[in-house]
């Protein structure tokens, strides 16, 4: 990692929005060119999600990091709000009602560029699924804390196979870090722990998709 | 030995006759009493009968007298929303504005039904068991309980971006807490379950919880009037365990993640381990894996006192089997007797 995005990530991680603001500021070209700092943020949150996984960071710093990338997002570029984003990638809290691992997914990866729909928190497996089939979601991440909730994806799942509708879903939460191999028990493609395992997989499913 | 006095040796880092069984039992309450989880929590009778059916069913060593972590929100005019088979889960923050924590109350938990339940709960359960064995009450550490009050994202935002107004909210909640506590206290608990969570560094650094859940730990645990254990609800502990010990605290909730091996070495003399086995994990165990998983558990942390089997969440999964929790007392009988491993 260069120097610069390392303090960059540094300033995230103790939530010093001037600091970074500074130094984004030194960066940012006339022409509003937003891939260098789509890079910048990328390898930082990438580093603070690997930190976060190795038990160095905290949940607090994870969030509040992305809390601050996108104030800072919204400060340089002034995006337009996300509810009318066109995506075929969507995320939602299931079943329990604990939304802070979707916001963090959530805001760390739009934040590095990725277009996806917040579906908020759904309870109820028929709503859902209808609403991915009318949206023509391809691929859901799933967030939940309670271990009820993530044994209900399996009952999700089964109701998109009575629907004959092809998903990809990839789970994370709580009780799929305490035990690695729920995912497969109940139906998920894949599990992540961090926003950067969200992001890869993305990619490589959309790799797949192409060949 | 009764219950207590095996509790109360290896809490003297002494080695009872054998380990003190801890598993902690809360709505699994309802499954063995075959009603809803609901229906369950709607009766202080119905805790009694399940705690002392469940006691002697599985051997414990605990009475636990904890219905769920939104009924002490319920008291500041929360919800609680119940589910069939999991924890009830806290309802919509109601905490919403500044204007919100610069008028909330201390409530009067005499007021309030729900908490008036469990001080019943406790007072018949006393009755029951007199000192045979401990009951444990719990509350919601005043730095923890926010997340309910407000949601975590917000809550989290305020103690970043607001500190005033975050002590504002503390003062409240650390009088309801020591009054809550010490209610229980005098129904008849024995000792009292610190939850605190937030405090873990697996939600936030052990910088910041110097600044913040480490002294309002210190105060809050300095006016309750009983013995408390701090649980983390299975966040790691490790990197602050030399400041849990300066809460006043005298047991320490182990998270999953936790190397257990090495908590006790660093708290031996200090702190009495209560963990760390994984509740994810147990719903899917056989019985020959939970001997297994007891044994090693044992072998590892039991020696010279300061242990108290138990799980690492602070409550046993409605999912998990009879015949795996019988498997777990089975092999602590078989695998706990001091000297370990004679």
């Amino acid at each position: 990692m260069d120097d610069l995005t390392l303090k960059f990530k540094e300033h995230l991680i103790d939530y010093d929005k001037t600091s970074s603001k500074e130094l984004l500021r030194s960066l940012f070209n006339s022409d509003g060119d937003y891939t260098v700092i789509n890079k910048i943020f990328f390898d930082a949150l990438n580093d603070i999600g690997e930190e976060w996984n190795k038990g160095k960071l905290s949940l607090a710093q994870v969030y509040m990091s992305g809390v601050l990338c996108e104030e800072l997002i919204n400060d340089f570029f002034n995006l337009e709000d996300k509810k009318d984003v066109d995506s075929n990638i969507a995320i939602v809290t299931f079943s329990d009602y604990h939304i802070l691992g979707k916001k963090i997914l959530y805001s760390q990866i739009s934040v590095c560029g990725y277009q996806i729909k917040d579906f908020g928190q759904i309870s109820d497996n028929e709503k859902l699924v209808k609403r991915c089939i009318n949206e023509r979601i391809e691929l859901l991440m799933i967030s939940v804390l309670m271990l009820p909730s993530a044994l209900k994806i399996k009952e999700l799942r089964a109701c998109f196979e009575r629907e004959k509708y092809d998903i990809e879903i990839i789970v994370g939460g709580a009780p799929f870090v305490f035990n690695p191999l729920l995912y497969k028990e109940v139906g998920a493609n894949a599990t992540g722990k961090t926003p950067t395992d969200a992001m890869r997989y993305i990619d490589k499913w959309r790799e797949n998709l192409k060949n | 030995m009764t219950s207590l006095q095996r509790v109360l040796t290896t809490l003297g880092f002494s080695e009872p006759d054998r380990v003190p069984n801890f598993m902690l039992f809360s709505m699994y309450g309802a499954k063995e009493l075959g009603m809803s989880i609901e229906r369950y929590f709607s009766d202080p009778h119905n805790i009694v009968e399940a705690q002392l059916k469940i006691r002697k069913k599985y051997r414990t060593d605990a009475i636990y007298a904890f219905y769920y972590a939104s009924i002490e929100t319920e008291a500041f005019g929360g919800g609680t929303i119940f589910i069939d088979d999991g924890p009830p889960n806290a309802a919509a923050p109601f905490i919403r504005t500044a204007d919100n924590i610069e008028k909330l109350c201390v409530p009067d938990f005499n007021t309030s039904a729900g908490l008036q339940r469990v001080l019943k709960s406790i007072k018949l359960l006393k009755h029951e068991v007199g000192d045979e064995a401990p009951i444990i009450g719990v509350v919601m550490s005043p730095f923890s309980i926010p997340v309910m009050q407000m949601g975590f994202d917000n809550y989290l935002k305020l103690i970043y971006n607001d500190r005033e107004l975050f002590w504002k909210l503390m003062e409240v909640n650390k009088q309801f807490c020591v009054n809550w506590a010490n209610a229980q206290l005098e129904a008849g608990a024995t000792a009292i379950c610190y939850f605190d969570p937030v405090s873990s560094p697996t939600v936030i650094s052990p910088e910041l919880y110097l600044q913040t859940g480490f002294e309002i730990a210190k105060e809050t645990i300095s006016q309750i009037t009983g013995p408390t254990a701090t649980h983390f609800a299975s966040g790691i502990c490790l990197p602050i365990i030399d400041l849990v010990a300066q809460t006043g605290t005298a047991i320490m909730g182990a998270g999953t993640l936790d190397d257990l091996k090495l908590l006790k070495e660093k708290s031996y003399g200090k702190l009495t381990i209560l963990g760390n086995l994984n509740g994810v994990e147990m719903t899917t165990w056989t019985p020959e894996i939970a001997s297994k998983k007891i044994k090693e558990l044992i072998t590892v942390a039991a020696p010279g006192g300061g242990f108290l089997l138990s799980d690492g969440h602070g409550e046993i999964p409605f999912q998990t089997s009879e015949e795996v929790l019988l498997a777990i007392s089975d092999a602590v009988e078989q695998y706990g007797h001091y000297p370990i491993g004679s």
